[in-house]
């Protein structure tokens, strides 16, 4: 017999006795949940629970030591709402360029189509008086009433646009401001002598 | 305050100055002919008596709620000892003046009535 044949055989003749006065697993369910109510009830290794129920309790320590911060909201819903800040930014920006054309719209068709010209242009060229009841008069008249209401429209369309475009804005940084601080966390910890980064990213 | 701030309030300042001088053609219409309400202004009305238009006469362009002008239409009221409103002077632009009918105030009815052919003022 070999010396490893021998070591085998030892192994078999001392574990063997051991085998043989194993029980069974108890059926009861302190034994089948060890963490359960009755196992800690039962538990033996508590000399005396009442102390040990006043005892204090450490707060829970990260391993490393690190104070790195849980996710508080899903990063890709703060990406859509990112998203559709800058969306809205955006659009509240070019219904403030539209509110402004238009608006520029009506001081130059102010200017360029002077209703008060062209009234005295038609005085002049029928002796010094308007002629009633004429089209170019009527027609002047529309337009001095038409401009302003241009100029107004477009001045509210202007408004609205910056107001959205600047609540949209300011939104759009908060947001970016959260990410920036929520996504990635690193917390510089010192253990003993050494020190240690925790460095968290979210995707 | 940014930039993109800052353009916005002086473009908003600039269309709100803009927007303040908006045309008001009162002034220029104020007195001038009309036979009908489009002829004038929005605060204005057509003055015109049922015997200027008989007589194919243009009305003018007054204040609303003005009706007629006293002493100064033919057809309205007047005061032969009030120099200005004892039908004189029609309410007309001086370049109309000349063809407007001479009136004289009735003492009768206090209405600015035609002047006799040949008489009055």
């Amino acid at each position: 017999m070999t010396r490893k044949g021998r070591v085998a055989a030892l192994t078999a003749a001392l574990t063997l006795p051991s085998l043989a006065h194993a029980e069974p697993p108890a059926d009861s369910p302190a034994a089948a949940s060890p963490f359960s109510e009755d196992a800690e009830e039962t538990r033996t290794d508590i000399l005396h629970p009442d102390l040990a129920a006043e005892a204090p309790q450490s707060e829970w320590i990260r391993e490393g030591y690190g104070a790195g911060k849980g996710v508080e909201q899903d990063p890709r819903a703060l990406n859509r709402k990112i998203r559709r800040a800058g969306a809205v930014t955006l659009a509240g920006g070019g219904i403030a360029v539209l509110g402004g054309a238009l608006a520029i719209s009506g001081v130059i068709l102010l200017y360029a189509a002077n209703p008060a010209r062209r009234l005295q242009n038609l005085a002049d060229d029928n002796g010094g008086v308007l002629p009633t009841d004429n089209s170019k008069r009527h027609s002047a008249i529309t337009t001095a009433y038409a401009t302003p209401i241009v100029i107004y429209t477009g001045l509210g369309v202007l408004v609205a646009g910056v107001i959205t475009a600047a609540i949209a804005r300011i939104r759009l940084k908060k947001l970016r401001e959260q990410r920036r601080t929520s996504i990635v966390s690193v917390s510089p910890t010192s253990i003993g002598h050494g020190a240690q980064v925790h460095w968290e990213m979210r995707f | 305050m940014s930039r993109l701030t800052r353009i916005y309030a002086c473009a908003l300042a600039v269309g709100g100055l803009l927007g303040a001088c908006a045309i008001d053609l009162e002034d220029v219409l104020l007195g001038e002919p009309c036979t009908v309400a489009k002829d004038c202004w929005r605060t204005q009305e057509c003055a015109r008596t049922i015997e200027e238009a008989q007589l194919g006469l243009p009305g003018t362009c007054q204040p609303e709620g003005t009706g007629c002008v006293f002493g100064q239409q033919l057809g309205c009221e007047c005061n032969p000892e009030d120099p200005t409103g004892n039908c004189t002077f029609p309410a007309v632009l001086p370049q109309l003046q000349a063809t407007y009918p001479k009136m004289e105030c009735n003492t009768m009815l206090l209405r600015c009535g035609l002047a006799p052919q040949g008489g009055g003022n």
